[in-house]
């Protein structure tokens, strides 16, 4: 073992990759070729220990896992590797696990080639100054067509590619040519692994575990962590004794310490979340760095939702379900917001609307809480007419329109590659949904990039699910934050039943106001179910109503034939009708499900 | 529980399952099946059972029986066996002299000479599926009799003397090369009057497409349109209006009568009256001595049925054993599917007088005569009426 010597002997490195391109598979097959994993241990997507993520073939959260490897020159490699994940939500994510290595691989689809995500990960890790690898991966597919890749690669993303290696994760062809050019490419760590030298290690990954508390990734860059020793989190001054350091390979292997250049958890029984933020430095109380290591870009919410339990007992569960997870989502940000229509809630801010539903359906299933999730929204800048600028998450802590003297709305850049043929369909969503024009260039015959400011506010209304079906699911899609620009907006209120609910109103361009107030009422009129009562459903600003529609009253509602005197059955019905009731809140009296705050964001069909 | 609407419960009821048919109707999701071939063994397994299964207790067999249920399937597809069923029932239970015994039919399989041996054999009543009025509709629903046979039926039943029921059924669908006569509405059909000359008694149901039936796949391939929810409630209005105009009274959600022809087991069963079901898919209810109900259906498949000739008594398919607060409940939910309702003190010994109290604010309840029960708006949303009783939703 050569874990605290030997720098030579250790390589680190991520897997980037637009999502789909089949990097959680590549993992699986390192692990396998290189007997981390028992055949018997082994299960698909293996470093997505969430349910969430096996379901949905995506990863979302990073992992670390050491490899050992023997090389074709024969020595023995401990390689230390981070999953990443693709979806632009989680950017973020990369660039925290960037910080913890010299090299990345860089896998493309051979049939997709370079994609929207593999251009902006690319750039993270050049800007990160670190070695990629191009990896041209699903070769075994029909349509792979390896030679275009290439030519893409080197056209799209100016990273040579004459030597990338060519691999089908699925049958494992190229693995060993890829473990090799890990160990020949990727630089090793540098660094004193010396106790003598003042420890610097990087969080770079932490999560709670009921047991043992705070558990942190770390990347040791000076120094040496040793189990027992007192350390110190530098940005928060908090210190604690160090019960634990080791390995993932995946299952925990303790060490007695961890040098300069390796990659490990620290298990301090820190127990406040709080304390062990992602991107601080740790070192040793007796020997003290002078310096924390450079933190990561800070990162700030994108979209705003309420959340509010079903069952509003459950409020107090759900902020402690919220403090867990903000425990290794740093994205996450959360306050107390309370609705009239929706009672006790909290107003949580996402990077994504990817990052919203992961978030949601981990609180419903680890932590067992209902929710109710209001559509999402963005945070505005409101300029009042005596000079108070107030920052804005949800529309209904609007001010009333007569104060403001404007408003702004956040703008992003966005980045859309799109075959040649969809350059007309991808212009014409855009131009629907307020989108400036920026630039537009040929990154190769086959592929077309897309410039466009467009506001935050309107990329959340289904503009990715339109963008895919609009270009038959060819176009990719990244965005960055631009900057905050004045717009004419307006909230628009929803009455059901002559009363305004908050918790409905959202925030339009005065052009859009009368249309989406329109498809809205309309979508709502399908979407609530009969009531005891007519229920007139109203579109309005201010007191200007747009639209109007009514659900009409229930008029049957009875069991079928109660036979030869089954009342068992029937009564079972009625306590099934009843659980699905409880999806509903009543607002008023009248009962409104879920998918009625979600409306708003489907505003083209 | 003490109350004048609820049966004292001294005597009990029988229902007898029959679960064979002809042909499986569009609609039926019901327990029945159209392998004929098992008839003799099902008879032959049913007596054992009426006469010595292990689970009917003896209380049960000293208790006077005042009315018996056919029902299936097609009870009337093989009347020889109807009456050694009834022969095994009082050998076993003593039958009151005014004993109600009353057969499903199906207007093909009721013939006068099997009526009349059915009359003689001691059934004083028949229930007969006429359904519809309209060729087109009976065709759609996958009944195999037309409308001629079923007026064939109702005076075969006449002519035996017995008490005539007819099973009617609204919010039927149109298809596209359907050809109804007149208006579509049953109350506006030319032969209505003829029809209510030949019954006291008319059970109506709106029809629910069940999942998996012939009808469901016949809607999903948009083969048939079904009427709207605000028609079907027109449907019901105008039916209850124009029966309540020729002397029938709607004494139970979904039945009407003339005086004194009202089903004494239909009431039975909305009114806590004690009854044990024989054969596949029968329910049971009983109550124990401390007044709690339990319900239990023995067998849910002709096979589990047939592998227990004898009757040992196997685990229940399906068994409900209530608390005291559920009886209650159910009691009250139930009692509210009849005209008379239930008494205010039954209400609020259960602790439902505030519920109740609100459904009559919503105008789904009224009180008369120191009873609650539900207004006709009630009765169309009666869902929402039990749910609130059974489950607490309002």
């Amino acid at each position: 073992m050569n874990d605290n010597n030997g720098l030579e002997y250790i390589r680190n490195f991520s897997i980037i990759a637009h999502i789909d391109h089949g990097k959680s598979t590549l993992a699986d097959r390192i692990l396998q070729s290189t007997d981390t994993v028992a055949e018997r241990d082994m299960q698909a997507q293996l470093l997505d220990s969430m349910d969430i993520e096996r379901e949905r073939g995506i990863t979302i959260k990073a992992q670390a896992v050491r490899v050992m490897y023997t090389a074709n020159d024969g020595n023995v490699y401990a390689l230390n590797f981070i999953d990443t994940p693709g979806h632009v939500d989680f950017t973020y994510e990369v660039s925290r696990a960037l910080a913890a290595c010299e090299g990345v691989i860089l896998v493309v689809d051979a049939s997709q080639g370079v994609e929207a995500q593999t251009v902006a990960n690319a750039m993270l890790a050049m800007n990160a100054n670190l070695e990629i690898i191009p990896v041209i991966n699903k070769i075994d597919l029909p349509a792979a067509d390896p030679e275009r890749v290439r030519v893409d690669i080197e056209e799209s993303l100016a990273i040579p590619a004459e030597d990338a290696v060519l691999t089908s994760a699925k049958t494992g062809e190229g693995i060993p040519d890829l473990l090799e050019a890990i160990v020949a490419r990727v630089p090793a760590p540098t660094g004193t692994p010396t106790a003598d030298v003042p420890l610097r290690a990087l969080i770079f990954d932490s999560w709670f575990d009921e047991y043992r508390g705070v558990i942190a990734l770390v990347r040791v860059m000076d120094g040496v962590l040793s189990q027992g020793t007192q350390v110190r989190l530098m940005a928060n001054g908090a210190e604690a004794d160090v019960e634990e350091v080791g390995v993932k390979a995946p299952h925990d292997i303790v060490l007695p310490a961890l040098g300069a250049g390796s990659v490990g958890y620290l298990v301090t029984g820190l127990k406040d979340p709080a304390l062990v933020t992602v991107g601080d430095t740790v070192t040793t109380v007796d020997n003290p760095a002078d310096k924390a290591l450079p933190g990561y870009r800070e990162i700030k919410p994108m979209v705003y939702a309420g959340l509010y339990p079903l069952d509003g007992d459950q409020f107090t569960d759900l902020r402690d379900a919220l403090d867990k997870l903000k425990l290794n989502d740093p994205a996450l940000e959360y306050a107390p917001e309370t609705s009239h229509a929706l009672g006790f809630g909290f107003r949580v801010g996402f990077l994504g609307l990817l990052h919203m539903e992961v978030i949601q359906e981990r609180l419903e299933r680890e932590f067992d809480i209902g929710l109710l999730a209001t559509a999402p929204s963005v945070s505005y800048h409101v300029y009042l007419s005596d000079g108070e600028i107030l920052d804005i998450h949800s529309p209904q802590d609007f001010p009333d329109a007569s104060k403001i003297d404007h408003i702004e709305e956040p703008y992003l850049k966005a980045t859309v590659l799109v075959p040649p043929d969809y350059v007309g369909a991808v212009m014409e969503l855009a131009q629907g949904r307020r989108a400036h024009f920026i630039d537009m260039q040929y990154l190769g015959p086959n592929t077309v990039e897309m410039l466009y400011e467009i506001p935050l506010g309107e990329l959340i209304l289904d503009f990715f699910d339109q963008l895919k079906s609009r270009t038959k699911g060819y176009a990719s899609l990244d965005y960055e934050f631009s900057e905050y620009k004045a717009s004419e907006l307006q909230k628009l209120d929803i009455l059901l039943a002559g009363k305004p609910v908050d918790a409905l109103s959202f925030i339009v361009h005065k052009d859009k106001a009368y249309e989406r107030g329109l498809v809205l009422t309309r979508k709502l009129k399908d979407i609530i179910p009969r009531q005891m009562f007519e229920v007139p459903i109203q579109a309005a600003v201010g007191s200007k109503v747009l639209s109007r529609t009514n659900v009409k009253a229930k008029r049957k509602d009875v069991l079928s034939r109660c036979y030869g005197g089954d009342v068992s059955r029937k009564k079972k019905l009625l306590e099934n009708q009843k659980k699905g009731k409880k999806r509903m809140k009543s607002i008023g009296s009248v009962d409104v499900p879920q998918e009625a705050f979600m409306a708003i964001l489907k505003v083209d069909d | 529980m003490a109350d004048d609407n609820l049966m004292p419960n001294d005597d009990l009821a029988l229902y007898i399952h029959v679960p064979f048919c002809a042909q499986r109707c569009n609609y039926c999701d019901f327990c029945s099946s159209t392998d004929v071939s098992m008839i003799e063994d099902y008879f032959e397994v049913l007596i054992t059972h009426i006469s010595s299964a292990a689970w009917l207790e003896d209380r049960h067999r000293l208790r006077p029986v005042t009315s018996i249920y056919f029902g299936g399937g097609t009870p009337s597809l093989s009347h020889i066996h109807l009456i050694s069923v009834l022969e095994a029932i009082r050998n076993t239970f003593e039958l009151s002299d005014d004993c109600e015994i009353t057969l499903e039919a199906n207007p093909e399989s009721f013939r006068a000479e099997s009526a009349a041996d059915l009359a003689a054999a001691g059934f004083t009543r028949v229930s007969l599926g006429v359904q519809s009025l309209e060729e087109d509709q009976l065709a759609t629903l996958g009944r195999i009799h037309n409308v001629d046979e079923a007026f064939q039926a109702l005076h075969v039943a006449n002519g035996a003397g017995l008490r005539v029921s007819a099973d009617l059924m609204l919010g039927l669908p149109s298809s596209e090369e359907s050809n109804i006569q007149g208006s579509g509405i049953l109350t506006e059909h030319p032969l209505f009057d003829e029809l209510l000359s030949l019954v006291g008694h008319v059970s109506v149901y709106p029809l629910t497409v069940e999942e998996g039936t012939v009808l469901q796949k016949m809607e999903d391939a948009d083969r048939i349109s079904l009427p709207c929810e605000d028609e079907v409630a027109a449907q019901v209005i105008d039916l209850e209006q124009v029966l309540a105009r020729r002397g029938f009274t709607r004494y139970e959600i979904s039945s009407y009568a003339r005086p004194g022809q009202e089903s004494r087991q239909n009431l039975r069963y909305w009114q806590g009256g004690n009854y044990l079901g024989f054969g596949v898919s029968a329910a049971s209810m009983t109550t124990d001595s401390a007044g709690c109900h339990r319900r239990f259906v023995m067998y849910d498949d002709v096979e589990t049925f047939l592998a227990d000739p004898k009757g040992k008594g196997l685990a229940p398919a399906e068994l409900d054993v209530l608390t005291f607060a559920e009886t209650q409940r159910e009691s009250i939910m139930l009692a509210l599917r009849t005209r008379k309702g239930v008494s205010i003190t039954s209400v609020e010994a259960a602790g439902l007088a505030g519920i109740c109290r609100e459904l009559v604010e919503k105008g789904l309840l009224e009180v008369v005569d120191g009873c609650y029960r539900c207004t006709q708006q009630g009765w169309l949303l009666a869902n929402i009426v039990f749910a609130a009783i059974w489950v607490g939703n309002t």
